[in-house]
């Protein structure tokens, strides 16, 4: 019958309960359209395929585009007419 | 680390340009022959290292040097000026196909050299060995070559692409002009022909490189060519191809790629980060600003050396294009082409195109061929009368085929490039396009650049060459937003501005016409031109004032502009309340701008980094999508806090919906599915979204149901009903979803086979709405189950 042999365990880390946490959220990398005028961007959002793209508004000037959705946002905003100033950061 | 160590350690590189580290690589016979020309018959006696001592004390003694340059032969004295001429530095085929085409006498070649293959390799370089094998001039070598080199003359088996001379035997040499070509030159009544002034062929350049600018990334290919969809695109931009190739004076084919290839090797274009591309080197703008001579001589050298770009392939010449060694033909005739231009006996007279390719093939025509070289051999032991005669059959044939080949490749060469660079001028002797009708000159461009160098300011008179404009008043804008552009007064960097701004429509002649259009502004504005120096710029060089209703157009283009901005790639912090946020953006004021009641859009400034130091958690959306939801069976959706992203809640709302009943759930249904396909979204779109957000399978069930509700498939269902109820499903996969579903496992009393259910009689009506709700369309007739029904 073998023995059983000891093993040195790490003790488990304290972990922060992340579902409590109310700090801030660093949101990085994301592509967002300002207008000037909120009615814009409702017609912007009423747009079949610009609006597909823009699932999120963080004001009413300001909305989130889908990740890797740029540049088919870019083309389809100018195919729409609009003139965007498109700002690499 | 010394030249000699760095074998294996880092990629190879050329050797600076030093006879001290070159001349250890040779053996003593080598040295031997070079030290000669310092210390005489002495030389036989030394070995290696004194030999390469004699030749580096020699090389720092003026009076050596002096006693040296003074022993050399005419040919030796005109190949080291022309290598000066060349800045200490040349491409070993160019260099020695201009040392015959200088024209002075060379030492016996034939006689030197044996019957062996490759033959024409050995003549070609014939008259830069001469100047190799007294060390006037040497190979440059690698750092990581193997051994001594036993032979430093050029040839089959020793071939190095540059060579060199030592700066201070060069410093005493001057540039010596070639010997005139035996041409007579075409004398008509009217002999005005066309040329292109140099303001056009700036255009032409400028043209093009705004062009690649606007299109930004240059793919190429891992050989190094153009990507064909890149072609196709800079074509269709450009729009050269259809006037070039049709014009009837100097059509010119493939006239895109030639400026392309131009520029690359020019040197005004760069390597970007990414693999395989390109983009325009800042070097271009600054070669614009320069006098006219001066960038034609940049383009000159440029065209010299084009690789993967040929006037014409005659069509016996079989070779690889994506071979750079392969165009070294054609470098060799564009090189002798451009030492002919330099050799001609007027510099302002008028000669017959094929009277030149006659005088370049007397030069080098029986050391050269673009084709296969069939190179004279004499029969061992023929008799000299015999022999004569077997020559004078040999040449005739030989320059029936350079008439064939060459002179056709010249024609192209004089009709193209170098008619397109403004170097020459053209004109028709009759209105047959053969090489016999075409006569040519030097125009005054051409002639400072390719004649003019070779000879001592005071023995040509000067050239009276149109200086480059200032930034003047160069163009008219007209109230229909036509630019009319005075090339002869117009800058190279008003040129490029114009291009940028307005669209250019065909023209020819002394004035271009330009179009302002709102796609054209725009994109000179993303470009980076502010609406004030649009404004002012196009002001400061129209000849009257701005018309009004051009100035108010431009503003309001420009500000519709900012009505609407795209940001790419940007940090966003999320504060859990409005006061939260205020007061973080209070404490560190420019570190961002409030956007909404919970964010800021944070700046790129130093303080922005601090504030951004705070957050306790990142989501970077680089990174696949997180997977912060979990759905039941029935579509009720749940979103993990701690996992959750922006836009989760977005694509949620897209196609499900809130359920009043519970806070953060979401319920997908057959009408936030309807009503999600009504706004753009595909049942492929959400499944995809589902699985790369879901921390767990799609439930089979909500997969068929989200397919049934979005139109995809009508699920055929049959079910009989008899004294107990049979639920028969035809599609396996449906029966697989209802048969692996938990919500409906308190339907069915039991399993009759893969297909088909049991189930219980008091719960039919329930059963049957909960399918319907599904849907899962719900039938009466029951199909004959075939043998295996059991399975």
């Amino acid at each position: 019958m073998k023995t059983p042999r000891l093993r040195l365990v790490p003790p488990k880390r304290q972990t922060v309960n992340k579902d409590n946490a109310t700090g801030p959220v660093l949101h990085t990398n994301l592509t967002i359209i300002e207008v000037s005028d909120p009615f814009l961007l409702q017609t912007l959002r009423a747009d079949r395929r610009i609006g597909a793209a823009i699932t999120v508004q963080l004001s009413d000037r300001v909305a989130v585009v889908q990740p890797r959705q740029a540049d088919m946002v870019i083309k389809q905003l100018l195919k729409a007419g609009h003139t965007p100033k498109v700002i690499d950061v | 680390m010394s030249w000699g160590s760095r074998r294996y350690a880092l990629p190879p590189q050329l050797f600076p340009l030093d006879y001290a580290v070159h001349l250890p690589t040779y053996t003593a016979d080598v040295l031997k022959q070079m030290a000669r020309v310092w210390v005489g018959k002495d030389a036989s006696k030394l070995n290696k290292d004194a030999c390469t001592k004699a030749i580096i004390n020699g090389l720092a003694n003026p009076t050596a040097v002096r006693a040296v340059i003074d022993g050399l032969s005419p040919f030796e004295r005109a190949g080291l000026g022309l290598l000066k001429h060349h800045g200490q530095i040349a491409r070993t085929d160019e260099f020695a196909v201009e040392l015959f085409m200088l024209g002075y006498p060379t030492p016996p070649l034939e006689r030197a050299y044996s019957y062996g293959f490759n033959r024409s390799a050995s003549l070609l370089y014939g008259g830069l060995n001469t100047l190799i094998k007294k060390g006037l001039v040497l190979g440059r070598e690698w750092d990581q070559g193997y051994g001594s080199t036993h032979d430093a003359a050029m040839g089959e088996y020793y071939y190095r692409p540059e060579v060199f001379s030592d700066h201070r035997l060069l410093t005493h040499m001057e540039t010596t002009p070639p010997v005139t070509l035996s041409l007579t030159p075409f004398v008509a009544g009217d002999a005005s022909g066309m040329a292109l002034q140099p303001a056009e062929v700036v255009l032409r350049l400028v043209s093009m490189v705004e062009t690649l600018r606007k299109l930004g990334r240059i793919d190429i290919t891992t050989k190094g060519r153009l990507a064909k969809p890149f072609v196709a695109k800079l074509t269709k931009a450009l729009g050269w191809e259809e006037a070039a190739g049709k014009s009837a004076n100097a059509p010119f084919p493939q006239v895109t790629s030639f400026f392309f290839q131009l520029l690359q090797s020019a040197g005004c274009l760069q390597s970007r980060p990414e693999l395989n591309s390109l983009e325009v080197s800042p070097q271009a703008n600054a070669l614009f600003e320069k006098p006219y001579s001066a960038q034609a001589t940049a383009w000159v050298n440029g065209y010299r050396s084009l690789t993967h770009w040929t006037e014409y392939t005659p069509s016996a010449l079989y070779f690889e294009d994506d071979d750079p060694s392969a165009h070294r033909k054609f470098t060799v005739m564009r090189s002798a082409l451009l030492m002919a231009l330099a050799a001609l006996p007027d510099a302002t007279a008028w000669y017959r195109l094929s009277d030149i390719s006659d005088a370049i093939y007397e030069r080098i025509g029986e050391y050269f061929s673009l084709l296969y070289f069939q190179g004279f051999y004499p029969a061992y032991g023929r008799k000299v009368a015999d022999e004569a005669k077997q020559r004078a059959e040999w040449r005739k044939k030989n320059r029936e085929r350079w008439q064939l080949a060459e002179q056709t490749w010249i024609l192209h060469a004089m009709v193209g490039p170098l008619y397109h660079l403004g170097l020459v001028a053209l004109a028709r002797e009759s209105n047959e396009p053969t090489p016999a009708s075409i006569v040519f000159r030097l125009t005054p461009l051409g002639r400072a650049v390719l004649y003019d160098p070779f000879r001592p300011a005071s023995a040509s008179t000067t050239v009276d060459l149109p200086t480059m404009g200032p930034d003047g008043p160069c163009w008219i804008v007209q109230p229909n937003f036509d630019v009319v552009v005075y090339l002869d007064r117009a800058s190279a960097a008003q040129l490029a501005f114009v291009e940028r701004i307005a669209a250019r429509k065909p023209s020819s002649g002394a004035t271009v016409l330009y179009h302002l259009t709102r796609e054209t502004v725009y994109a000179a504005l993303e470009s980076g031109i502010t609406p004030d120096i649009l404004i002012e710029r196009l002001s400061r060089g129209c000849d009257y004032p701005l018309p009004e209703n051009i100035k108010q157009t431009l503003a309001d283009w420009a500000a519709r502009r900012e009505q609407l901005s795209v940001y790419r790639s940007v940090d966003v912090l999320e504060f859990p309340t409005q006061e939260e946020r205020d007061a973080a953006l209070a404490k560190r004021p420019g570190s961002g701008t409030a956007v909404g009641e919970r964010y800021i859009l944070l700046s790129r400034e130093p303080q922005s980094k601090t504030l951004a130091a705070h957050a306790q958690r990142v989501v970077s959306y680089i990174a696949p999508p997180a997977r912060c939801l979990s759905v039941t069976e029935d579509g009720t959706f749940t979103i993990a806090p701690a996992r959750t992203d922006l836009l989760v809640a977005g694509e949620l709302s897209a196609w499900a919906e809130t359920d009043a009943t519970s806070n953060g759930h979401w319920r997908i249904t057959r009408q936030s599915v309807q009503k999600a396909m009504s706004a753009g979204w595909t049942v492929e779109s959400m499944l995809e979204n589902l699985k790369h957000r879901l921390q767990h399978d799609l439930p089979p069930l909500l997969f068929v149901a989200i397919r049934a509700w979005a139109g995809v498939r009508t699920l055929p269902t049959t079910v009989a009903v008899a004294t107990d109820l049979i639920l028969q499903v035809t599609d396996l996969e449906v029966a697989r979803a209802i048969g692996g579903s938990a919500l409906l496992q308190p339907y069915f009393r039991g399993r009759l086979g893969r297909q088909t259910f049991l189930v219980k009689h008091e719960s039919v009506e329930e059963f049957r709405s909960r399918l319907a709700e599904l849907g899962l369309q719900v039938g009466n007739d029951v199909a004959l189950l075939g043998p295996g029904w059991k399975d």
